[in-house]
């Protein structure tokens, strides 16, 4: 069986990575076969976390695409400009400009265009690459040109990836911020999703937003609550939304002045300070993961997640 | 490049928490009390400034629904020749045995490409509702300003539209200076943010982590030809090296430090801005001095 574990916050920078790479390297001791895949990869990190010491291989993406104005025979009649709904076509002196970093390459000005000066090419869209950590487990990661869009495919090329070339391995995936593309690329399909909150309004506020994503994919979470002292009134509004909504809590970890501290010097934490404060929590967070995994069957039947399908909101023309 | 007459200062950053949002947010009230100031919430997908500002959804005002087209396809006037299903960049069109072509909803970026491809005219356009702007006028202590706020729908996948949505709004009430708080990353969700700026904050924090994600942000910035400033947030938790090098690769100022802070946390939890709440510490009057400066250059 394939075990797929997301980490997902909504909100940047409340602990994914620090909780996604010490899970891993705990999780890689126990079980033979680990993959971790970071999937935040518009800002990736874990490469620097986990110390990638030789890239193995790498696949190079080219869905992308992008438009380039031909101006000898851009007549500057502005179509592309209307049509264009990413607004990354302006008319600069009379003739029609696009604006690399804003164009999805979705052709609507090629077809509008009159003279035929419109035309699409193909560009790398990301690589997605497999690096050998220093704890032995491979991590999958990619490496974006600046201002790209498809997020969502390169996510998905590098959990393809991981399923083809490490067949039933367990699966660690570190999720982007936000509730997006990246973030739903991440989360379907997989078995559990790890949320990661602060005590803080923000982070409450996009903890509901990530678990309303996870209900729609019928995907039972569980929750890691990360500086859970800095604010014990908020922490405890929390754990009330956490027991309304069924998320079992796994771990309160401690805020920890360590934990900034061990930034500078990108490694998992647990390794730097096996004695620190927040370390016994981050321990037990991932000894309870283990314990899921274990009991799989069991766990799910008792944690059965049905589907709160998101219906869009369409006007018929 | 011609400059607007309304001034755009976006913060942005790379990594998530960096403190994008209180930079912002502080930076905004700041600069209201000498400007008439707009503050555009672009982090649709985790839209968080209402909150440090004190206000819940329910205090959000003037809701507007950001609308993308969806195709239809008029079976009686199809031809099946599949051109739709060919022109589109998603896939979003699939042709059924039957040949007819048959769209899946959730994959639809609604760029039109199929309706304007469709020999036969034989694709209406309708819409979805992908998200929401708002649009909330506000006082806080002496100071106002008036908040725009995107918020994408949970469940859908585009952010772009919502965040290009939230910007012309701003822009369409903006009189003097719109200051606008980007999503994290670098992809072309923050790029149509940064687009058309006159100064970018890029607001980061002192570890290789940062500058990494840092420099993907400043790339986009360059590449626009956007003047860029950083503010190195939590400074005291590491030598800033890592950063360092990648201020001298760009030539980027370092406009403001700001040390690890129990006041800016605790604003942070009592949802109490810095600069009105308690304007006397070393903390407020940095943002008040960022503030001067930013509106000197402008």
């Amino acid at each position: 069986m394939v075990f797929e574990v997301v980490v997902a916050s909504g909100k940047g920078g409340v602990g994914k990575s620090t909780i996604a790479s010490s899970l891993a390297v705990i999780m890689g001791k126990e079980l033979s076969n680990l993959v971790v895949i970071d999937a935040d990869v518009d800002a990736p990190n874990l490469h620097l976390m986990l110390n990638v010491r030789e890239w193995v291989d790498e696949l190079v993406i080219r869905s992308a695409r992008v438009a380039k104005v031909n101006a000898d025979k851009c007549v500057g009649c502005g179509l592309c400009e209307n049509a264009c709904t990413n607004r990354a076509i302006k008319l600069v002196s009379g003739k029609c400009v696009i604006n690399k970093y804003l164009c999805e390459g979705c052709g609507a000005c090629v077809l509008v265009c009159p003279k035929k000066a419109i035309e699409l090419y193909e560009v790398i869209s990301g690589i997605v690459k497999v690096g050998l950590t220093e704890f032995g487990f491979p991590l999958i990661t990619a490496s974006l040109p600046p201002g790209r869009a498809n997020t969502g495919k390169i996510v998905t090329e590098e959990r393809n990836l991981a399923r083809e070339r490490f067949k039933g391995f367990t699966i660690v995936t570190d999720a982007a911020a936000g509730i997006g593309c990246q973030v739903i690329a991440s989360l379907v399909g997989a078995d559990l999703a790890l949320l990661v909150a602060e005590p803080t309004p923000t982070s409450f506020n996009d903890l509901k937003r990530i678990h309303r994503l996870t209900k729609h994919f019928g995907i039972p979470s569980v929750l890691a609550i990360n500086k859970y002292d800095l604010d014990q009134y908020m922490t405890d509004k929390i754990l009330k939304f956490a027991e309304e909504e069924g998320i079992g809590v796994l771990a309160l970890i401690p805020y920890d002045s360590n934990i900034p501290l061990s930034m500078a010097r990108p490694t998992p934490f647990i390794i730097q300070y096996p004695e620190s404060k927040a370390t016994g929590g981050l321990i037990k967070l991932c000894t309870e993961i283990l314990k899921i995994l274990r009991n799989w069957d069991s766990w799910r039947r008792e944690h059965r997640v049905k589907p709160i399908p998101y219906i869009p909101k369409v006007i018929k023309p | 490049m011609e400059f607007p007459v309304v001034k755009k200062v976006v913060v942005t950053g790379g990594k998530g928490g960096t403190g994008k949002s209180v930079v912002a947010v502080n930076l905004a009230l700041a600069l209201a009390k000498v400007r008439d100031v707009i503050l555009a919430d672009e982090d649709v997908e985790a839209p968080n400034d209402h909150i440090l500002m004190g206000l819940d959804y329910g205090d959000l005002r003037e809701r507007e629904e950001v609308r993308v087209a969806l195709p239809f396809i008029d079976v009686s006037k199809c031809v099946k020749c599949g051109l739709c299903s060919r022109v589109c960049s998603e896939s979003a069109i699939v042709i059924t045995s039957e040949g007819l072509p048959l769209v899946i909803p959730r994959l639809c970026s609604g760029c039109k490409a199929c309706i304007y491809a469709c020999p036969t005219k034989a694709i209406n356009e309708g819409k979805r509702v992908i998200g929401y702007t708002y649009l909330t006028p506000l006082n806080i202590g002496d100071v106002g300003l008036t908040l725009v706020t995107g918020v994408l729908i949970e469940g859908e996948e585009r952010s772009y539209p919502v965040v290009i949505a939230t910007d012309e709004r701003a822009k369409k009430y903006a009189k003097d200076l719109l200051i606008v708080d980007t999503a994290p990353g670098s992809s072309i969700t923050v790029a149509a943010s940064i687009n058309e700026a006159n100064l970018v904050i890029a607001v980061t924090e002192p570890t290789p982590l940062g500058a990494h994600n840092l420099e993907l942000v400043l790339e986009i910035a360059s590449g626009l030809g956007i003047e860029y400033w950083i503010v190195l947030n939590r400074s005291s938790i590491a030598p800033s090296k890592p950063i360092k090098k990648v201020l001298d690769k760009y030539k980027a100022k370092l406009a403001l430090k700001i040390p690890y802070s129990m006041n800016i946390l605790e604003s942070y939890i009592k949802r109490e801005p810095i600069v009105v709440y308690k304007p006397e510490t070393n903390e407020a009057r940095a943002f008040f001095s960022l503030a001067n400066e930013i509106n000197e250059v402008l």
